[in-house]
């Protein structure tokens, strides 16, 4: 359908939609007439928008979403798992699929257990799910399902397993009545089984029919160890008690132990529980507590004896009897205290020995699973005469002192060690805290101020985000997906709460930690420094485009407390107030738009603090009434080394009443602009640590034109260096974009393109200005969304890009200011880049007609000729000025220089040699490199790294910085 | 601070000051230092509890791309060229997901010690299939390249129609009208045989 026909297709459907249904078809006959083929093509479409319903409604990520909650992870068949090779699907369940699987280095095959996606977003429970898949791994026994490995996929942990050929338990109980020894083989392979596992402290949590799988030799095999934690949480529709953050576990309706219901530690006797929940079924032919409701059911473990065995199944041997309703026991200390003791009570059972009866009781039980690690000892700080005396007067303040002298020094972090946290003062003023990475691992450090060297707090490996305990003797931190908080002093670090992906956290003077768990769509919740449960804090509302709350910082009162509302809208992104007991309070709290948190520092009881936020690379410094809860309006800057004045230098700092401690404005992210000679000597910076690009020398040879980024704006403006004298001047000043500058042959004016301004996306511009600063000449449209690219020699036309449909196209557009264009290079894959020879005989481009940037010369006089030139891929093309060389850029990123021979009118292209310059990068957007009109000198661009910071300053004083 | 635990990949930052034409290959470029993380952070949204309806695609682009290209420290001055972006490496990043969803899955007859309480239920709505809507959109774009960009926006993008306007530079109304036939256009592209 050619524009015409798609045009009024167009319209006519848009003012048909505009009428009432009934008399759309009606108005299409009339206005299409006798064109029966738009007739049908506007009718058919009325037919789809009539049917369309919800189609399209929601956004992808949602009806993705939808899609893929209907179904399960998908695999296929060849697809690679690490080692693996997925065969074919063997199952899928409500949480997981099962593939069958070939072990490529072992040749055999494996079942791989992968997790629903949707089961796999906390990253919490997935560190437990292989961690726990770790440690069944390391259970080899003939009764457990062997573990071979777990692994990653796509974030998606997945179980590496043996693979069984039988049924389960299950299915097996469906099928048809069990044999005595059937029963007593299968019971006292579980135990077995579960022996093994408890002697390791491992428990199942959620052994029931469904993870017994019978092999086809009838052995027993448990399955899902490690697995039961994390399924039980997640498996709302068995479960009746849903997890909390902090992680109650419950295992499956029916199997659960009293304890386990009602929330308590559980231990090994849980499982030994549910093991005489299924010998009933096995034997009983029904289960002892199944009621209609899971509720019911659950009410019927807690509170009824299920009738004695013996009363459905006569032939039951007595002692086994004896046996279930001793593992149904309500309470555990009345139950087998372990499940060896089980297996040998069942042992005794299969001898028919006499014995048997006098079931065996053990002389003590087995130890509980204990979370030892949980034991943290505070110890007290260590004594504080080391300290100085100014110290002293930081930790001590009071209200009436007078202003701390100012002191400033820089903490330099031990070798090897970079900073990867603000550093974090102490609520005493006498200790900082950070993070300190080697070359692979986040640490905690705390230096004490009168230390020489800060300690590394042991097992905080992961740490991020530390921030004080009131008393100033514990840290809290995020740290594998948990909150944690850990002794100063020593001992092992404490999980709090889950936290997947925390953004900070504020420990208050009663004890109440608030937290931002999550990076994504997150509000703050609340905690005890104790543990317990974890409850909103403040509430969000993703509607309003707001995506984060985080950083808390509790305000003196230890009921209110700040925080930073991450929003995709401007108004909205700002400094909040919230209370802990009302967490609805604080959606309409804004303190005030800030593009960072602010950090509260005050002294303890005075009615009036500091609140300190980053803004724009200075860190300001405003006053809040802690009473009043009010801030003040103006903001005081603190007013030192502004050299790295722009949004693009962050500072990370954190203040207490009388210390502020900050990272300098760190390194932008930039570049240098560097020239070399042609042979790689004589390298020279000509301007560092900038943004910038596309350096263009004037054909005189005597100034350099570049884009350089508008440090505190961030926006690309047109600058002119004067090479002789070192001098730069800044030719454009708009709030556009302007970019990509080409100079007129006679170095006095410069063309480029102005980007789209905002909330005028689409428009292109063309503008020629002068290179001497004084004002811009004309400024006219584009054929489309260009940019120049050279300017011929003659003057009279920029050679420029115009994206189009097939890519780009290469287009002359006259200088003289009237804008008439006419294409080139319009051939239907993308040209670019294009520069006219000298002798303007010759055009050089980069043609992407094989797939791959090629630079390719045409011939612009005679026959349209095309000669790829630089064989292997290359970009960036320029014409040495005497026309006698061309360079480019090779897919290596080096630079390249091919000699153009002359004979008469022929003219051959020699070999491409690389000249001994540094790599100039390939597939840059237009051409980042220039070479001098003498062709001896190359100017280009080398990036900065970018490095963490090593060293922090720390203020004494400060308050005496804002007088 | 703010800025510091999510640090401006470099190389995105720097490509996407010097982007602000809309050029396809700087984006080209731009994908694969996003790709990954912006992969894998929609898998966690997928994967994530969607109870509540509050929860928007829009957030979870923002935020990927807020974190990733640095852009909240950097104070974005054009949204829209941010809304573009984002609708666009989003559209990329679905409609792979979708495509190795989309995988061939066959069972074999063997043992099944998982229960099977799933179905695949056969979608009825054709947007079920993002291959399918990202083909047919090509095609639409081949016609009409801005119908094709409002339905990138809307669709994949997850902006309002306001913001599709501003990210477009055109009126709310015209948005509206190639939302409209757009809509139209692909339903039939993708129920006709």
């Amino acid at each position: 359908m050619n524009l015409d026909r798609w045009q009024q297709l167009d319209r006519m459907f848009i003012d048909a939609v505009q009428l009432p249904p009934d008399a759309r078809p009606t108005f299409i006959e009339r206005a299409c007439g006798e064109d029966v083929a738009l007739r049908t093509e506007a009718l058919s479409l009325l037919v789809a928008d009539n049917a369309s319903g919800e189609f399209l409604t929601k956004p992808a990520l949602e009806r993705l979403a939808e899609v893929m909650a209907g179904d399960g992870w998908s695999l296929s068949a060849g697809d690679h798992l690490g080692a693996y090779t997925i065969v074919r699907m063997l199952g899928s369940g409500g949480c997981g699929e099962v593939w069958r699987a070939r072990d490529d280095r072992l040749n055999r095959d494996v079942a791989i257990k992968i997790l629903l996606p949707r089961f796999s977003t906390d990253t919490g429970r997935v560190r437990r799910f292989t961690d726990e898949a770790r440690t069944a791994g390391a259970l080899n026994h003939s009764n457990i399902l062997t573990v071979y490995d777990v692994g990653e996929h796509q974030g998606i942990p997945y179980l590496v397993s043996e693979c069984l050929e039988g049924q389960s338990l299950r299915q097996r109980l469906e099928s048809g009545p069990l044999a005595l020894d059937e029963v007593i083989g299968i019971a006292l392979g579980i135990a077995r089984g579960l022996s093994a596992a408890h002697s390791r402290g491992i428990v199942h949590r959620d052994l029931k029919p469904e993870n017994a799988f019978l092999k086809a030799d009838g052995i027993p095999k448990i399955l899902d160890f490690g697995l039961a934690k994390l399924q039980a949480s997640i498996d709302d529709e068995k479960t009746a008690i849903s997890h909390t953050m902090t992680g109650v576990i419950v295992g499956t309706a029916g199997y659960m132990a009293p304890e386990q219901i009602k929330g308590e530690q559980v231990d090994a006797r849980a499982d030994l529980f549910a093991l005489g929940v299924m010998l009933y079924e096995m034997v009983g032919g029904r289960h002892p507590f199944k009621c209609k409701s899971t509720f019911e059911t659950l009410h019927s473990v807690l509170t009824t004896d299920p009738p004695d065995v013996a009363s459905l199944n006569g032939d039951v041997p007595l002692p086994l009897a004896r046996i279930v309703t001793r593992l149904l026991k309500k309470d555990r200390e009345a139950r087998f205290q372990s499940a060896a003791d089980v297996a040998w009570a069942l042992e005794q059972v299969r001898h028919l020995d006499e014995k048997a009866t006098a079931i065996h009781r053990p002389d003590k039980a087995m130890p509980r699973w204990k979370e030892r690690w949980l034991l943290w000892v505070a110890t007290p700080l260590a004594a504080a005469g080391v300290l100085f005396g100014i110290w002293r007067m930081v930790a001590t303040p009071h209200v009436e002192s007078p202003p701390i002298p100012l002191t400033q020094f820089t903490w330099t972090l031990p070798t090897g060690i970079s900073l990867n946290s603000q550093p974090v003062v102490s609520p005493d003023g006498q200790s900082i805290a950070f993070v300190g990475t080697d070359a692979t691992t986040n640490r905690l450090l705390v230096r004490r101020l009168g230390s020489l060297e800060p300690t590394v707090i042991a097992g905080t490996e992961g740490a991020k985000q530390p921030f004080w305990s009131p008393d100033s003797r514990s840290l809290g931190f995020f740290a594998l997906g948990r909150l944690m908080k850990v002794a100063v002093a020593g001992g092992a670090p404490v999980s709090i709460a889950d936290a997947p992906d925390g953004r900070g956290g504020s420990w208050g003077p009663s004890g109440t930690i608030v937290f931002s768990p999550d990076l994504v769509l997150s509000g703050l919740f609340r905690v005890s420094a104790d543990g317990g449960p974890v409850e909103p804090a403040t509430l969000l509302d993703a509607s309003t485009g707001d995506n984060s709350h985080r950083w808390p910082a509790f305000l003196p009162d230890g009921v209110h407390f700040l925080y930073f509302n991450r929003s995709s809208v401007d108004e909205r992104r700002g400094v909040y107030l919230g209370r802990i007991d009302n967490p609805a309070s604080s959606s309409n709290s804004l303190l005030f738009r800030s593009e960072s948190e602010a950090i509260y520092a005050g002294e303890p009881g005075a009615s009036e603090g500091s609140l300190f936020v980053v803004s724009n690379g200075r860190i300001e410094v405003r006053r809040i009434d802690t009473t009043r809860l009010t801030v003040a309006a103006d903001a005081r800057t603190i007013g030192f080394n502004s050299a790295g004045n722009t949004p693009y230098h962050p500072i990370m700092l954190s203040a207490s009443a009388g210390l502020l401690a900050f990272t300098s404005p760190s390194v932008p992210y930039g570049n240098k602009l560097e020239s070399i000679d042609r042979s790689g000597e004589d390298e020279r910076v000509l301007s560092e640590a900038q943004s910038q690009g596309w350096p263009r020398v004037s054909p005189d040879g005597r100034r350099l034109a570049r884009v350089r980024i508008d440090a505190t704006r961030g926006n690309p403006d047109i600058w002119v260096d004067d090479l002789d004298r070192g001098a730069h001047v800044r030719i454009t000043t708009s709030p556009e974009p302007d970019m990509l500058p080409v100079w007129s042959p006679d170095s006095r004016r410069l063309a480029f393109a102005i980007g789209r301004p905002p909330g005028r996306p689409g428009t292109r511009m063309l503008s020629i200005a002068n290179a001497d600063g004084s004002g811009v000449l004309r400024t006219f449209p584009c054929p489309g969304e260009c940019y120049p690219t050279d300017w011929t020699s003659d003057g009279l036309e920029l050679i420029i890009n115009v994206r189009d449909a097939h890519g780009g196209d290469v287009w002359a557009v006259t200088a003289s200011g009237t804008g008439v264009a006419r294409p080139l290079l319009n051939a239907p894959f993308t040209e670019r880049d294009a520069r006219v020879s000298p002798d303007r005989r010759w055009i050089a481009y980069v043609s992407e007609e094989s797939g791959r940037p090629e630079v390719s010369v045409r011939n612009l006089s005679g026959a349209p000729t095309r000669v790829v030139v630089s064989g292997a891929g290359g970009d960036q093309p320029v014409w040495s000025r005497d026309g006698s060389a061309l360079f480019f850029v090779n897919p290596q990123g080096l630079l390249q220089s091919i000699p153009v021979l002359r004979n008469g009118d022929a003219v051959t292209f020699g070999l491409p040699a690389a000249l001994k310059v540094p790599a100039i990068g390939f597939g840059h957007f237009g051409t980042q490199y220039d070479v001098s009109p003498d062709g001896r000198r190359i100017y280009f661009l080398v990036q900065n790294p970018q490095e963490a910071p090593r060293e922090f300053n720390v203020i004494m004083g400060w308050r005496s910085l804002l007088k | 601070m703010e800025p510091h635990d999510e640090p401006a990949t470099g190389d995105v930052t720097s490509l996407l000051r010097i982007w602000s034409d809309g050029d396809e290959r700087a984006f080209d470029r731009l994908i694969p230092l996003v790709y990954d993380e912006l992969h894998r952070m929609a898998m966690r949204y997928l994967a994530g509890e969607r109870s509540n309806a509050s929860l928007q695609a829009t957030g979870l682009v923002n935020e990927v791309c807020l974190r990733l290209l640095g852009w909240d420290q950097v104070r974005w001055q054009n949204r829209g060229h941010f809304f573009g972006v984002s609708a666009q490496m989003m559209r990329r990043v679905l409609v792979d997901i979708a495509r190795h969803r989309r995988a061939d899955r066959r069972g074999g007859p063997a043992v099944v010690h998982v229960p099977l309480d799933r179905v695949d239920v056969a979608q009825s709505v054709p947007d079920a299939d993002l291959v399918a809507v990202d083909d047919a959109l090509e095609r639409l774009a081949t016609h009409d390249p801005r119908k094709a960009r409002v339905v990138e926006l809307r669709f994949f993008g997850g902006l309002s129609m306001d913001e599709t306007a501003q990210a477009l530079g055109v009126s709310v109304r015209t948005v509206h009208n190639d939302w409209i036939f757009a809509r139209a256009w692909l339903y039939r592209a993708l129920t006709e045989k």
